[in-house]
């Protein structure tokens, strides 16, 4: 069997390599469109200061940019090392788009920030400020495959792809569906829009330290109109996207959701947990969500109305998940194991009967393989379908741990409030006119500044972490995508990393931090 | 046309501000400890071990059928 603290230390290295590596790319994705908004404004006017703010903020998105860059061809390497039978088995599925990422959108990035940065003096203004505009998009793109990706991750529709018995790999039967699936274009505009929201706090904070130490009062003025317009529309996006997001999570993964609202019991009008502290309950004995908190501020019937649109709708608690309910034709983890082990003794037979070229024997398992067990809203359910919960013997490890679920997605949410609150209060306050005198204004936006980073590293540790036991939700359970080999390889390459990464986050802040200070003169 | 997008090149490095040539350093010697030293001493890729498409699929499948089986003779 799988050593588990393997399994651990590969998971622990996977997530403080992504949580390292998305530290440089929401900002990225958002600098760079407001790159483009500030050259856009210089050469509609023409005015010699909006090409010193825009280069400015170019050399701060040039920073983060080089020192990022790479750090996501990490993970690459932990997929072929750490996680193969996750590569083997979803290779298929899981590389299109990433193959389509590298050739495309990462190429296409590459070309226009040469041309960004090397062709202020050497292109036209226009195919200059083209550029910048094609770099903005060809990052965004490159955020779009990489989310079509993990989209696959948290809801492996059988719309686009299908367990093949044969090759014993999960392959690909419509790659526009894929693209066009509903988790992932919802998972894909809540991340670019919480990115906007996080570099426009960024250029706002900036902008006000200026302010507020009374230096490049001009340059702070005009860039921080620019980013709370845009912040303002990206945080109120971010927010509309983040309920239809978590519309779609409520219906395909309902364990994540359960666990992100500490719902045990199933009820309807289910209510939305404002404020609370989760206490340790066993969901097979629990009768009531009152068991499950030792405070809590609940806001009735909104869980209903965010996950079925409906206030008075049923949502599924993890009694229900783990345990079943009849009434609502929820299948018991028995009952899912017995199949998915069905399925994976019929893969095994199929197999074996292959070795012996017993043509027969390979048609039995077939058919024991996609038998269909269950019908719902008129798609067939078949083995194959259940063939992750055979690999789960614990039924109690069937939903993800509901502390640091419940508690990430509710900061996360709480932080997305706050920018909306403070971006309202700093567009109205810079239409107003006052916002150069608010001092109280501008050492918030200040404060604020490494918030959006919390926020977006808690959304991602909420989607992450709430849909375990998987990597690829109810197909692949982690313990069986990691690949068995010696611990202390594992354990070698996370100290690695760590201190990589440390060194970099240094370089990356001391820079920072100089260019900031020299303020916009001289940033070209 | 190749010669001008040569000289671009040429042309923006030559001209690189302090901070560009710092960033160029550190872009340098992250690519050559992630590709060179990471890569080949720390990330041998698994798969490529095993020579051939029906070796790798031969154990894999062993991987995701041996759970049951080790399953099966922990009850028994």
């Amino acid at each position: 069997m799988v050593d588990y603290s393997m399994l651990e230390w590969a998971r622990a290295q996977f997530a403080m390599t992504a949580l390292f590596h998305f530290f440089f790319v929401p900002f990225t994705l958002g600098m760079s469109f407001l790159v483009a908004f500030f050259e856009t404004i210089y050469v509609k006017t023409g005015k010699a200061e909006w090409k010193e703010i825009t280069q400015f903020w170019q050399l701060i998105f040039g920073i983060n940019f080089a020192i990022g860059l790479a750090t996501g061809i990490i993970h690459e390497f932990e997929f072929g090392t750490n996680w193969s039978t996750y590569s083997w088995v979803v290779g298929d599925l899981f590389g299109a788009p990433l193959a389509t990422e590298g050739i495309v959108a990462f190429f296409m990035e590459a070309t226009f920030a040469a041309i960004a940065f090397f062709g202020w003096k050497r292109v036209s203004k226009g195919v200059h400020l083209t550029s910048s505009w094609l770099l903005a998009i060809g990052s965004n793109l490159s955020a779009l495959w990489i989310l079509i990706a993990n989209g696959f991750m948290q809801h492996p529709s059988s719309d686009f792809g299908t367990f093949n018995i044969e090759t014993a790999r999960l392959e690909m039967t419509d790659f526009y569906a894929m693209i066009t699936q509903p988790v992932a274009q919802a998972k894909f505009l809540h991340v670019v829009s919480s990115s906007y929201t996080l570099a426009s706090l960024f250029v706002l904070g900036i902008s006000s330290l200026y302010l507020l130490r009374g230096k490049h009062k001009d340059f702070a003025k005009k860039s921080a109109t620019v980013a709370a317009a845009f912040g303002l529309i990206a945080s109120i996006f971010t927010a509309v996207i983040g309920d239809e997001h978590a519309y779609e999570v409520t219906n395909t993964q309902p364990t994540k959701i359960a666990a992100a609202e500490g719902l045990v019991v199933g009820e309807k009008g289910a209510p939305i947990v404002a404020i609370g502290i989760p206490k340790a309950v066993d969901p097979k004995t629990a009768t009531s969500n009152d068991e499950a908190f030792a405070f809590k501020i609940p806001l009735p019937n909104m869980l209903s109305l965010l996950g079925k649109r409906d206030p008075n709708a049923y949502i599924p608690g993890l009694k229900d998940l783990v345990y079943g309910n009849d009434k609502y034709n929820i299948w018991p983890f028995e009952k899912l194991h017995a199949e998915g082990a069905k399925a994976i003794e019929a893969l095994k037979a199929y197999h074996a009967a292959k070795a012996n070229n017993d043509k027969a024997a390979m048609e039995a398992a077939k058919a024991e393989f996609y038998k269909v067990v269950d019908e719902v809203d008129g798609i067939k359910v078949t083995r194959a379908d259940l063939i992750g919960y055979g690999y789960l013997t614990d039924p109690t490890k069937l939903y993800p741990p509901v502390a640091p679920v419940f508690y990430s997605f509710h900061i996360m949410v709480g932080l997305g409030f706050w920018f909306i609150l403070l971006f309202v209060l700093a567009y109205v306050s810079i239409l107003k006119g006052t916002f150069e005198n608010n001092t109280l204004l501008q050492k918030l936006a200040v404060l604020s500044v490494p918030l959006p980073w919390i926020a977006t590293s808690f959304g991602w540790m909420t989607a992450e972490i709430g849909r375990q036991p998987w990597t690829v939700f109810g197909v692949l359970p982690t313990n069986v995508s990691v690949t068995p080999i010696a611990l202390q390889n594992v354990q070698a390459t996370f100290f690695l990393f760590l201190t990589a990464f440390v060194i970099l986050g240094i370089a990356e802040l001391k820079i920072l931090f100089t260019v900031v200070k020299n303020g916009p003169k001289g940033a070209h | 046309m190749i010669k001008r997008i040569l000289f671009f090149y040429i042309d923006g490095f030559k001209n690189l501000s302090s901070i560009g040539q710092k960033l160029w350093l550190i872009i340098i010697i992250k690519l050559v400890v992630i590709f060179v030293v990471l890569k080949v001493f720390f990330f041998p890729t698994v798969s490529s071990k095993i020579k051939g498409e029906e070796a790798q699929k031969a154990l894999y499948l062993k991987h995701l059928t041996k759970i049951t089986a080790d399953k099966q003779k922990k009850e028994e």
